[in-house]
């Protein structure tokens, strides 16, 4: 496993985050008290491109694995990517 | 004056079919959203249709549920009989809030057969983690077994998602005369 893989789905009012399925797998043998399964929707009044919401990467990344910012990086960082045409629309910056 | 329906060829098999399908589809739409009412839960259906066959909305809240009814005929099979549904995969692998919920209903003899009830994402983790259905053509195919009161497919048991109306619990003052299935 490479990457922790950050599902997304726009839409008009904003855009909705979850972990893949294969991601949730990986995490829950490695991750002790893993979040339930649960998406988050950031809410946007005006209708935005998917990568204006890279700001929020790490922030995302966090409330939905529970993992702290250098877990992330150890476990090799995260993407984002649209789950119909697997399209990888931002990622973390890499560990120096 | 006198109309003449000389123009209009008889439907051939294919025709005939296809309208059944359509009768069938429909009644499993108006079953599931009976079930819903019954629970005390409001139904509403999109004037076009373009992916989500039913709204389900809490009247009190305004709590909202995309519903996506999947109906079949069931083919006996043994002791125990089957049912076959096409899901788009694009829709399976679609992320939206409020997300999407497939309901499966067969239609076996003169009634309905367990319903079977899964989150758009449940679905896609059986299909992606442990097989679940098969791809074809940008669909995934799930037959679906009903046997003993237990529902699977291939050998991956479903029966957590038989019936499941969990997330729609009965209201109270609603749907209180006639207890749903």
């Amino acid at each position: 496993m490479s990457k922790i893989v950050i599902e997304v789905g726009k839409q008009m009012d904003g855009a909705t985050f979850r972990l893949s399925p294969k991601t949730r797998v990986f995490l829950s043998s490695r991750v002790k008290n893993l979040p339930p399964p649960s998406s988050v929707f950031v809410s946007r009044e005006i209708p935005s491109d998917i990568e204006q919401y890279y700001v929020l990467g790490d922030h995302l990344a966090m409330i939905l694995t529970g993992l702290g910012e250098n877990d992330l990086k150890k476990l090799g960082g995260f993407e984002f990517v649209t789950p119909v045409d697997g399209k990888v629309v931002f990622e973390s910056t890499p560990a120096r | 004056m006198a109309r003449s329906c000389s123009s209009r060829p008889p439907p051939d098999k294919e025709d005939l079919s296809n309208r059944s399908n359509l009768y069938v589809g429909r009644a499993g739409q108006l079953a599931v959203m009976g079930e819903f009412l019954l629970r005390g839960w409001n139904v509403a259906l999109p004037e076009v249709d373009v992916g989500d066959d039913v709204f389900v909305v809490k009247d009190e809240g305004g709590d909202l549920f995309r519903i996506q009814v999947k109906t079949a005929t069931s083919k006996p099979s043994g002791k125990s009989y089957t049912a076959q549904f096409a899901i788009g995969l694009s829709q399976l692998k679609t992320l939206r809030t409020p997300d999407l919920t497939y309901v499966f209903a067969v239609r076996h003899g003169s009634n309905w057969g367990p319903y079977l009830i899964i989150a758009r994402d449940a679905l896609r983790q059986e299909h992606e983690l442990y097989r679940v259905g098969g791809a074809s053509k940008e669909q995934l195919i799930l037959r679906l077994a009903y046997e003993h009161g237990r529902v699977r497919s291939g050998k991956r048991d479903l029966n957590a998602f038989r019936n499941d109306w969990s997330r729609w619990p009965v209201l109270r003052d609603r749907g209180k005369a006639v207890k749903p299935t």
